[in-house]
């Protein structure tokens, strides 16, 4: 396979497993928040931030990304 | 940048000079006022304080029920009131209201309980309908006969002996039984699937139109009575939301001599008062010839010092929570990175325009009351210039709609630069957080805490220079950075290297965030350009498409960025330097600007 290919399937592993341990975080972290809201609703605003958090791994995964097809295919 | 300075102050009056000194603090409306450890003994104050609230709870439950149906609220000005008045004129008030609203109310809930009954049977028969064919009347038990319906397959219905069967057609079969125990048991033998019947006097369709029918009646008798509760509320509500206001301040009147410490002849009241308004109280202590003490006391309520502008984005932190008397107050640089990272996150100028126009709605839209609700509006307002510009800068109009020359670079061919720009970015930040740790511990004198915390993550990022410009020094910055870090918290401070990493990778976002609008902008634009194609309905499908597609974009990028440019400064950068937890300051004041409805 030539390394284009590689690089190509390299970069959606990095994005796509990074963001599934993302979304099962956030999953977990929104449900808490929702029944949170559920008996307080000014807690909102703290619970989309919180909801929020655990999608830093998917960023890193993105960064990976990028970087395999921007930085490494290119040079 | 930093919070309000506050003085410490001691009142002590003689009793018979509290009322007067009571009312014109409330007035003046510059003090906090704390509570005593001590116990109090019940006096007048409580009395008053509990013919207050006894009429509050009677006002608050008229404005709970008006207010579904009240078209605005008002502003609301506090007259000075005796509280035998106040009390009186609520009274007088609720004399009006009370009987007709509890009385309407009272209609519209059994009109509700009925149509809810209602409702429930209508789904049931539904339920039956799906089983019985329509034309045939459900048979019922009597004296002599019982009746059960049951569903089986054709092929069953010629295993029915014909000792029960009686007639058979197309959809229907009358079997007759000796007895109840036969039918059963035949029934069982086969696996048929009995259908509960509910007791209707007609047939199930028949049934659904009466049912309609009395929901109809009913759902006029109930605008019926909501357009008397409606009139109530617009003759009414007013009326009762300035007679709430003037109970509530009453009420913490009255409530507040519980605050004082007392002997038999003179009384203390204490409380924090900011330092530029030290004079009016001594002004006042004139007046009312009481004795006044102030001072510094570092355990004192926090209130935020800023301008207009920074003012709009203090919600974020009171979100957040307060900063502790006299530390760093993040408001001012909020309110300049929040509105960089959202135009960096959501640059499209089509979207912006759109954001802009939602902001002014919102502003327009939101009661003078809802500081929070209007603040956010202001908020958005400001994000949506930095939007437009930056949309400017990435050449971007709800995507690629309209085809705009990038100003600076077009994001989907340089990520590689955007990334890089996102970071740098980021690097800033952090390290505005870390100089700001730097100037709370050299305020505050603490060398342990300037060497330990700020410092490590300088030196850390030094090395990281000195490794490209020269090796020797960016090794030696690196073991001075570990031994600080060892020292700060051994080997788990260590790990704090790849934290700061991970931290400042965050930043990637940035890219990620405005990758993610204009991808999804442009894909859109695809589709629709796509359905255009469609014979006829083309033109319908494709303005359709572009509707759906960027309203959806709009909102969820709206979410997305105003989310992690706040997550940006609360995970990230208030971890370099913010300390939580301060009181807020609560002025005793009658000049109190609350949301009502």
């Amino acid at each position: 396979m030539e390394a284009a290919g590689l690089i190509a399937i390299g970069a959606g592993l990095a994005i796509g497993v990074a963001a599934c341990g993302s979304g099962i975080g956030q999953g977990i972290a929104s449900a808490a928040g929702a029944g949170a809201t559920a008996e307080d609703e000014k807690l909102l605003g703290k619970m989309l931030v919180f909801a929020a958090l655990p999608e830093t791994q998917a960023i890193y995964g993105f960064v990976i990304a990028i970087l395999l097809m921007f930085v490494y295919a290119l040079a | 940048m930093a919070t309000e300075d506050l003085y410490h102050v001691r009142i002590t009056g003689l009793h018979e000079n509290k009322p007067k000194l009571l009312d014109s603090l409330h007035s003046l409306g510059v003090m906090h006022l704390t509570q005593p450890d001590i116990s109090i003994e019940e006096d007048l104050s409580l009395k008053q304080t509990e013919g207050l609230a006894s009429s509050l709870l009677d006002i608050n439950w008229t404005i709970e029920h008006l207010k579904k149906y009240a078209k605005s609220g008002c502003d609301l000005v506090f007259n000075e009131i005796s509280v035998n008045n106040a009390i009186n004129q609520s009274d007088v008030f609720m004399n009006k209201v009370k009987e007709p609203l509890q009385s309407a109310l009272k209609k519209i809930e059994e009109v509700d309980r009925n149509s809810r009954k209602l409702h429930s049977v209508y789904a049931k028969i539904e339920g039956i309908t799906l089983n019985i064919p329509k034309g045939i009347a459900l048979p019922y038990e009597s004296d002599n006969v019982y009746a059960v319906y049951a569903r089986v397959s054709k092929k069953q219905v010629f295993t029915i002996p014909e000792t029960l069967s009686a007639s058979r057609d197309k959809e229907h079969l009358m079997v007759l039984g000796d007895s109840k125990k036969d039918v059963e048991k035949f029934l069982t033998e086969i696996d048929a699937r009995i259908v509960t019947l509910p007791a209707l006097e007609h047939r199930p369709e028949n049934e659904q139109r009466l049912i309609t029918a009395r929901l109809d009646s009913l759902a006029k008798q109930k605008s019926k009575y909501e357009a008397r509760v409606k009139i109530l509320a617009a003759r009414y509500f007013k009326e009762a939301l300035c007679i709430q206001h003037t109970l509530e301040i009453l009420h913490e009147r009255y409530e507040t001599p519980r605050k004082f410490r007392k002997t038999s002849h003179t009384y203390v009241v204490e409380g924090y008062i900011p330092r530029n308004k030290i004079s009016s109280l001594k002004e006042l202590a004139k007046l009312h010839k009481v004795h006044v003490e102030y001072g510094i006391d570092e355990k004192a309520p926090t209130k935020l010092k800023n301008n207009s502008y920074v003012g709009h984005f203090e919600f974020l932190t009171h979100m957040f929570g307060l900063p502790k008397y006299g530390k760093i107050d993040p408001t001012p640089f909020m309110s300049f990175f929040i509105p960089l990272f959202f135009g960096f996150m959501f640059s499209d100028i089509g979207y912006g325009i759109l954001l802009l126009l939602l902001a002014v709605v919102l502003m327009k839209t939101s009661r003078r009351q809802n500081k929070v609700q209007r603040d956010g509006a202001f908020m958005l307002g400001v994000c949506s210039i930095t939007t437009i510009i930056f949309g400017v800068f990435f050449g971007s109009f709800f995507g690629n709609l309209i085809k705009i020359t990038p100003l600076i670079l077009d994001p989907f061919t340089d990520a590689k630069l955007v990334l890089i720009i996102g970071l740098a970015l980021g690097l800033i930040h952090l390290n505005l957080g870390l100089v700001l740790a730097m100037v709370q511990a050299i305020k505050e004198k603490d060398m342990k805490k300037l060497l330990l915390q700020p410092i490590p993550f300088i030196t850390l990022q030094l090395a990281a220079l000195g490794f490209l410009l020269n090796p020797p020094l960016g090794a030696a910055l690196l073991i001075v950075t570990l031994i600080l870090l060892f020292l700060k918290s051994k080997f788990q401070g260590i790990m704090d290297v790849t934290g700061f990493l991970g931290t400042w990778l965050s930043y990637a976002r940035l890219l990620a965030l405005g990758l993610a609008t204009g991808g999804i902008a442009m894909g859109v634009n695809i589709i629709a350009q796509q359905l255009l194609q469609v014979n006829v309905l083309g033109p319908v499908l494709f303005i359709f498409t572009l509707l759906l597609g960027h309203t959806f974009n709009f909102a969820m990028n709206v979410l997305g960025s105003s989310i992690h440019s706040v997550r940006l400064h609360y995970i990230e950068f208030f971890s370099q330097f913010y300390e939580a937890g301060g009181e807020p300051f609560n002025a005793f004041t009658t000049n109190k600007l609350k949301e009502k409805l």
